[in-house]
């Protein structure tokens, strides 16, 4: 697929779009990321978990992509001859999982693999995002705990670059 | 032997300019590795200061001494209502320094009574909130109670992150020499 450039004036809600989309979508034969949510904020887990413990057979691990800084590059232009600037995307990748996810397995193991198999995703499939180029993914050096409600998350550093077209 | 002079007029200019040359290029090569350290995907700066607020502050238990009781405050929204702190990372290049910092400033705005707990702290505009989060910090509460509160560590770690991946050698700055190096290729 040929990578395209942004025209959107809000690229962050398409990016939002792109991510949801490739992450809750079986992307290939060997794409063993299990179905998940999509949340974007504290708030859309926080919602998220409450409908889950209200709908048990729609239990799953949640991805929450929080937006980091961004740096935006010098104008040039691309080999069409029109105006882009690149955007360097910073995102962290949080996998939040509830003590209802594959009851039985600790979840640090849980967690690592769930961790791994994302990586696998993006590292193989990266090419179906549209706008992404020069995407990588990092894996998680520890695990979060929040024991109060028994959610634990790990965190994935991802980086992606974007043209965007200057109008 | 033979010796052979050549008057060369302009030489002292020469090596005047190509000195002048060689420090120009040193500094623009700074200015270049600093803009690629503020976020091209290997090392990040900004971006690594704010996942460490999002993962210390508003993601982690927070200790607390009041009096003689130790306590750990595990709700996880403790601290997640104002988001102050992450929208206050702020980092710039100037010069040849590149600044990582927490705007106090745009904080003193966004502040609100009872952030930290509601007591009767008269300690909270000694110290700005940035280093409050990040450091122990006392302060006394509604029961007149004197509160440690475990400082979150957030800028220290991502200091010693920083180092460690600049050591490592995740963003050469033989980069920034690549493109010229290019021409020789093919």
């Amino acid at each position: 697929m040929e990578k395209l450039i942004t025209q959107a004036k809000n690229f962050i809600n398409n990016m939002h779009e792109e991510l949801q989309t490739f992450i809750m979508t079986k992307q290939g034969e060997n794409d063993d990321f299990p179905d998940s949510w999509y949340a974007i904020d504290f708030d859309d887990v926080q919602n998220t978990v409450e409908w889950m413990n209200q709908n048990p057979d729609n239990v799953r691990p949640i991805v929450q992509v929080m937006e980091l800084d961004s740096p935006v590059t010098n104008k040039t232009r691309d080999s069409q001859g029109d105006t882009v600037q690149k955007i360097n995307i910073n995102l962290a990748l949080y996998i939040v999982v509830t003590d209802k996810v594959q009851e039985g397995t600790k979840r640090k193991i849980l967690l690592n693999e769930l961790a791994s198999e994302l990586k696998y995703k993006f590292d193989n499939y990266y090419m179906n995002i549209p706008h992404f180029r020069r995407v990588s993914l990092s894996l998680p050096n520890g695990i979060l705990n929040r024991d109060s409600d028994g959610m634990y998350s790990c965190r994935l550093d991802l980086y992606a670059e974007i043209y965007k077209k200057v109008r | 032997m033979i010796k052979i002079d050549i008057d060369i007029p302009d030489l002292d200019e020469l090596m005047i300019r190509l000195q002048l040359l060689r420090e120009q290029l040193d500094e623009d090569g700074l200015k270049q590795y600093l803009d690629l350290l503020m976020g091209d995907g290997d090392v990040s700066v900004s971006a690594t200061l704010q996942a460490n607020i999002y993962d210390m502050v508003y993601n982690s238990p927070v200790e607390m001494i009041a009096g003689n009781n130790y306590k750990v405050n595990t709700e996880p929204t403790h601290y997640q209502r104002t988001g102050a702190l992450l929208d206050a990372v702020r980092a710039e290049v100037k010069g040849n320094n590149l600044h990582l910092y927490i705007d106090d400033n745009y904080l003193a705005g966004q502040e609100s009574p009872g952030t930290l707990e509601t007591g009767t702290a008269t300690n909270m505009n000694e110290t700005p909130y940035s280093l409050r989060v990040e450091n122990d910090f006392v302060y006394e509460n509604a029961q007149g109670v004197d509160v440690l509160r475990k400082g979150s560590k957030y800028m220290q770690k991502t200091y010693e992150e920083l180092k460690l991946q600049i050591m490592q050698g995740r963003k050469n700055p033989k980069t920034i020499l690549m493109p010229l190096l290019g021409m020789w290729k093919n």
